[in-house]
């Protein structure tokens, strides 16, 4: 029973950082339309980045997250401009093409610069575990949890609140009548992938300190996939509560199913994502298109 | 639809055929010679990589069948031609099956795993089409590298036999040069006659809008079907073609990389066009092995170069598709289009309208 309890928590904190990530996904495709193959490559740039600057450059890590922080917002918006703008108006396949085309670039950038090793940060967090309940957990794994919930929580308030969170909003509904009543839409546009690619950073900042910096992280990133399609892709709570449900399930899988199918832990979001898209299209949250000729 | 001076289309006999005109004898006539001259006198490094390029060719007519004609994405691909490569391995080597009736087996079995993986796509489309095919590719691989390995062997990896053509092996890449062209042959005439059938009309119906297909009378289903059952027929005969022409299967061969690949040589050669395949898939491979060779000649000077082989493939592919997509969205077909137009109302150099 405590076993039970231990994953669940477990698989809450990881798959709090899921959710974070999704989040950043549900952001460019409510504002953008462009469904993000590459969030995970966004992730694993992220993560790398900041290695740079902690570990190769030396700046201490609390310099070095906020650095990333700018760069990641700074890539966003030139990826808008230069990869996405021109792709207003274009067949769906091709923008998902794009995306793919996004992630072998960063992706074979990152092997390319970085090699298919290994790399972790300075530990800035204590080394002992915490304990609830009588079960152990790592400081990493709950500062992640605060982090991305502080993250979470910043960015509902910046959608519920703020001028250009209503503005992203209103472009997300209608474009055109947004565009009426004087939003600037290419702005707009642009800052959604600003403020995706730094929740992916962080995101991938939260992975790199809960397990390594490596390539790998780009196809951890990928798991999005399934949360966002669970929680559906059009909705923010649903992004969190199925980056949650993820993580959860994903641990259980891990340690009930384990025994009879090897390596089924890796796997288990795609079953849950073929699942979801059997019996709830649309997903838990999603809007469910009515179309017209 | 310019045709050349000359061609009247006097009976119906004339006006389907498959080789209308001068140009298209002169072009098919061409080809035969460069097919004939490089069966017999290219060395085995050509024909290894013409090998490539057919298999691969075959596999992406499939896949234009789904998303260049029914406009339905997938990029599972390559797990489908996993299916067709374990199937046939398994049933020549395990069953002792002869490979002339494996290969039609194979493409048969990976066609109702089509199906099977093609029925989310009656419910849904676009991107959540594009993620349950997604999460397809990495469920079969991992039944093949996990699950059955007593049957697949798991990443150990699969016997495949080479195939006995009257009493001889076909084991060289000459032999096997052979034999890949001759399916792709068939492979691209069955493509280009598909094309003007009631299915064929059908596939592009829906692609342009479902909606409208569903409500001229078309079903749905039927058709969304069959365009999953053709695209695996023609990757499971792929498939089976790359197992036992590497004589062993991997589950390597078959990754996620690859499956994107497909999507980007349609890309890239242009969606819905059949020539567009095979300048995809040239243009694409050709360039990759172009890096192999100009990073294989810096690996004397820097012992670390070929480290590199893996990560400059990824940047290279992934550039040629954004650029593609920014300057020239309808591929290296639409290119071609342009230059036949031009080609036929030369010395004019404006038509009304083209296409």
């Amino acid at each position: 029973m405590l076993d039970l309890l231990y994953y669940m928590i477990s698989g809450t904190f990881l798959g709090s950082i899921y959710g974070l990530i999704a989040l950043g996904f549900v952001i460019i495709y409510k504002s953008t339309g462009v469904l993000n193959v590459a969030q995970g490559s966004l992730v694993m740039i992220g993560a790398f980045v900041c290695y740079l600057f902690s570990v190769q450059i030396g700046f201490p890590f609390l310099l070095a997250v906020p650095l990333t922080i700018v760069l990641s917002f700074f890539l966003g918006m030139l990826l808008d401009r230069f990869l996405f703008r021109p792709m207003i108006g274009q067949p769906h396949l091709g923008v998902i093409m794009m995306t793919f085309g996004l992630l072998w670039l960063l992706d074979g950038m990152v092997v390319f610069i970085w090699g298919a090793e290994n790399y972790a940060y300075p530990k800035v967090l204590p080394t002992q575990a915490f304990e609830i309940v009588g079960m152990r957990f790592t400081q990493e794994l709950l500062w992640s949890f605060i982090v991305a919930t502080v993250m979470m929580v910043i960015l509902l308030l910046f959608f519920r609140f703020s001028r250009t969170g209503v503005d992203m909003r209103a472009v997300a509904d209608d474009q055109q009548a947004a565009q009426a009543a004087g939003v600037r839409v290419k702005l707009t546009y642009s800052l959604a992938w600003g403020i995706g690619t730094v929740v992916a950073a962080v995101g991938g900042i939260l992975l790199g300190l809960v397990t390594y910096v490596f390539c790998g992280l780009g196809i951890i990133g990928l798991k999005v996939l399934p949360v966002v399609i669970m929680g559906g892709l059009e909705s923010i709570g649903g992004a969190i509560t199925a980056g949650i449900l993820v993580g959860i399930l994903e641990n259980l899988a891990g340690a009930y199913l384990e025994p009879y199918l090897k390596g089924i832990k890796e796997v288990a979001p795609f079953f849950i994502l073929l699942i979801i898209i059997i019996i709830r299209p649309y997903g838990l949250f999603g809007l469910k298109r009515i179309e017209r000729i | 639809m310019y045709l050349p001076c000359g061609v009247f289309n006097q009976d119906y006999k004339k006006e389907m055929s498959v080789l209308r005109h001068r140009e298209h004898w002169v072009l098919a006539g061409f080809i035969a010679l460069a097919l004939v001259s490089m069966a017999i006198f290219a060395n085995n490094y050509i024909l290894g990589l013409a090998n490539l390029i057919g298999i691969t060719l075959i596999s992406a007519m499939g896949l234009q069948i789904l998303t260049g004609f029914a406009g339905q994405l997938s990029i599972a691909q390559a797990a489908f031609m996993a299916i067709g490569a374990y199937a046939s391995a398994v049933l020549t080597d395990d069953y002792g099956l002869s490979y002339w009736l494996a290969l039609p087996s194979a493409a048969l079995i990976t066609g109702l795993a089509g199906i099977l993986f093609g029925w989310p796509s009656l419910r849904i489309k676009g991107f959540y089409l594009i993620m349950s095919t997604f999460a397809a590719q990495i469920i079969i691989m991992y039944f093949i590298s996990k699950v059955f390995i007593g049957l697949t062997g798991g990443t150990g990896g699969h016997i495949a036999s080479p195939p006995n053509f009257f009493g001889r092996s076909i084991e060289t890449d000459r032999g096997w040069f052979i034999l890949i062209m001759s399916i792709l042959i068939l492979s691209n005439f069955f493509l280009v006659n598909m094309k003007r059938t009631k299915m064929g009309r059908a596939f592009v119906a829906i692609r342009d809008n479902d909606l409208a297909a569903e409500v001229t009378g078309l079903n749905l289903a039927t058709y969304k079907l069959a365009a999953f059952f053709l695209c695996c027929v023609y990757a499971g005969a792929a498939g089976s073609l790359y197992a036992h022409w590497h004589q062993v299967v991997f589950p390597e061969a078959f990754t996620l990389d690859k499956s994107m690949f497909y999507l980007g040589y349609l890309i890239v050669g242009g969606l819905g066009s059949i020539p567009g395949v095979y300048f995809g898939v040239i243009l694409i491979i050709v360039l990759e092995e172009f890096l192999v060779v100009a990073i294989g000649a810096l690996g004397s000077m820097y012992p670390n170069a070929t480290n590199f082989i893996a990560p400059a493939q990824g940047i290279i592919f992934g550039l040629v598709i954004v650029l593609f997509l920014i300057f020239e969205p309808r591929g290296l077909a639409h290119r071609w289009e342009i230059f036949k137009t031009y080609y036929r109302t030369w010395p004019f150099p404006y038509v009304a309208t083209h296409k």
